[in-house]
């Protein structure tokens, strides 16, 4: 202990590792499962979440540059599209699916209602260059993020290249999206000890754990696999679900199980937003025809008294969490405006 | 004396072959045994039937020497595109091997599920499914009077790396060539076996898809 050189790489090897997890900005919840995404080949920094952030809602990201990720994933309603049974893009078209919620991304193999998407970096490229989404082609997004009087800078600061790479941009956008992490409703904080159910609340998650946990497991409240849930084909969409995906007709009208957080913000429900009440979700559960139905988990009928359901969904409100959904960091970037404006007011100047 | 000399030649001689050197690798897409030029018709199956190709992209990589284990960690993975001759030929690193190279046409799982790429991998390249997830192993796009597709149109993306409908292939050849190998896809071989009029097009990955890929991949020979 005496040798000065061990006490200078011990110092060294404090420092380093005190910085590293001062820049990780991923903090994993003390009740939660370790996170399936690695960040090995993504580093997760705060200023690289800060870019991703500023992508997310510039609408330069769309064709006509009039509709933005947070258009259809609104911070307000849970990242989801509140009132819109399906999403709207470029031209006012109407999309085939009801926006999902974006958040705990970091505990999802695969995302997307069909799990189209294997991976959170490459998924973003499915909306930008969907006709009905953002109609974009990456090649020109690159291009005129290149050509913005910030971006380029940005992306230097983060990645150390002031070219845009299609890489850069991609990995961003996943990190601001897996630094959504909701985690701190009533639910939790009963978890870890600082509040107590009501009676009513308990009542519910009892309930909860009998009839749906199997499926929307806690403290996710969703299992990440595909589902049939009993709902009937709608024939104005045709949507099949997974079996788009896998052509398998074993998967057909099976969609990704939903997490049950923050369903207050995050209506209407379903793949398709069929269902703009919590009620009108326990109905369908509670009638489920058994024909057809290949879920495992929904082989018993659920039967539920009147104020069973008003207990369940009781229970399904502790899970609303208002400190993620007014996350100062999740919202608008007041950034954008401002490097917009200069922007503008350079071209305005280099005009005249 | 002997001993001593035998100790250098040995020694130098290990060091030799402990070596790295560049072994070159090229692709060559033939029709009727010369080049395919992109746009230009070519002679089909009769007189009054032609054919053209637009593009021509695949994948190959994940080498393997015969005297060498799998490498760790991703593997490396080269484009070759038509349109772009530089693309055609390259070198791997590799010390002298005993025989065989394999290599694999198309991306695999792994690589298919580890996120955004840079490089060949690039999805600026045109070989990434945007809807679903998943590279485009072998592009393969024309005009031929025998397909029943718009304007005689044939698109051929052939992909997929989830079983059953993995359509990744590998090919093994046996070889004494240390320094510059040659390979041949003889596309006037192949069309043949295309069903332009009842398949004009394979988008997404699927059992077609997968035969499809075998097909082709068995008809790269090594000529050099």
């Amino acid at each position: 202990m005496s040798n000065p050189l061990f006490s200078i790489l011990l110092i060294f090897v404090v420092v380093v590792a005190f910085t590293a997890a001062e820049n990780s900005v991923f903090i994993k919840p003390e009740h939660f499962p370790d996170p399936l995404v690695s960040f090995d080949n993504n580093s997760h920094t705060p200023d690289k979440v800060a870019l991703g952030r500023l992508l997310f809602f510039d609408p330069q990201l769309s064709l006509d540059e009039t509709i933005s990720c947070a258009s259809c994933h609104s911070p307000y309603n849970a990242f989801a599209h509140t009132d819109h049974a399906l999403s709207h893009g470029i031209g006012d078209q109407i999309g085939q699916r009801n926006a999902p919620a974006l958040f705990n991304l970091a505990w999802k193999n695969t995302l997307m209602w069909d799990g189209a998407a294997n991976h959170i970096e490459t998924q973003a490229l499915a909306p930008l260059t969907n006709e009905k989404e953002m109609g974009e082609d990456l090649a020109h997004v690159l291009s005129k993020l290149q050509a913005s009087s910030f971006y380029p800078q940005k992306f230097l600061s983060v990645f150390g290249d002031s070219i845009i790479q299609s890489q850069s941009l991609l990995k961003a956008l996943a990190s601001f999206q897996l630094s959504l992490i909701s985690a701190n409703a009533k639910y939790d904080q009963v978890q870890l000890g600082e509040l107590e159910f009501t009676d009513q609340e308990l009542n519910g998650e009892s309930l909860f754990m009998q009839h749906c946990n199997a499926c929307h497991t806690a403290p996710l409240f969703s299992n990440d696999l595909y589902k049939q849930n009993g709902l009937q084909l709608d024939p104005t969409l045709n949507d099949l679900g997974r079996m788009d995906v896998t052509l398998d007709p074993n998967d057909s009208l099976k969609f990704k199980v939903p997490s049950l957080r923050n369903l207050s913000y995050s209506y209407p429900y379903m793949h398709d937003g069929r269902f703009n009440k919590l009620n009108e979700v326990i109905a369908h559960y509670t009638s489920i025809s058994r024909n057809n139905l290949t879920s495992n988990e929904l082989d018993q009928p659920i039967t539920l008294t009147e104020n069973d359901k008003v207990d369940l969904v009781a229970f399904l409100l502790t899970l609303n969490d208002k400190d993620f959904i007014f996350n100062q960091k999740h919202q608008f970037p007041k950034e954008l405006l401002i490097q917009k404006k200069n922007t503008n007011s350079n071209q305005s100047t280099s005009n005249q | 004396m002997r001993f001593f000399i035998f100790c250098i030649l040995f020694t130098f001689g290990t060091q030799v072959l402990s070596q790295n050197q560049p072994l070159k690798l090229e692709f060559q897409f033939t029709y009727g045994d010369e080049p395919i030029a992109l746009s230009k018709k070519y002679p089909h199956l009769s007189p009054s039937d032609s054919i053209q190709f637009n593009v021509i992209k695949i994948y190959v990589g994940n080498f393997v020497l015969s005297n060498e284990p799998a490498g760790e960690g991703l593997p490396q993975f080269f484009l070759l595109d038509l349109s772009k001759p530089e693309s055609l030929a390259f070198s791997i690193e590799s010390k002298p091997f005993l025989g065989e190279i394999g290599f694999q046409i198309g991306i695999d799982s792994l690589t298919n599920v580890s996120g955004a790429m840079e490089g060949a991998l690039d999805p600026l390249n045109g070989m990434y499914w945007t809807w679903q997830s998943g590279y485009i192993n072998i592009k393969i796009e024309g005009v031929s009077s025998l397909s029943s597709g718009r304007n005689d149109e044939f698109q051929y993306h052939l992909g997929g790396y989830q079983f059953p409908k993995n359509a990744v292939q590998r090919r093994s050849f046996e070889t004494q060539n240390q320094s510059h190998l040659i390979f041949e896809l003889p596309l006037d071989e192949l069309t043949p076996l295309f069903d332009f009029a009842h398949t004009p097009a394979i988008m997404s990955p699927s059992p077609k898809a997968v035969e499809l890929s075998a097909v082709i991949s068995s008809h790269l020979i090594l000529i050099k």
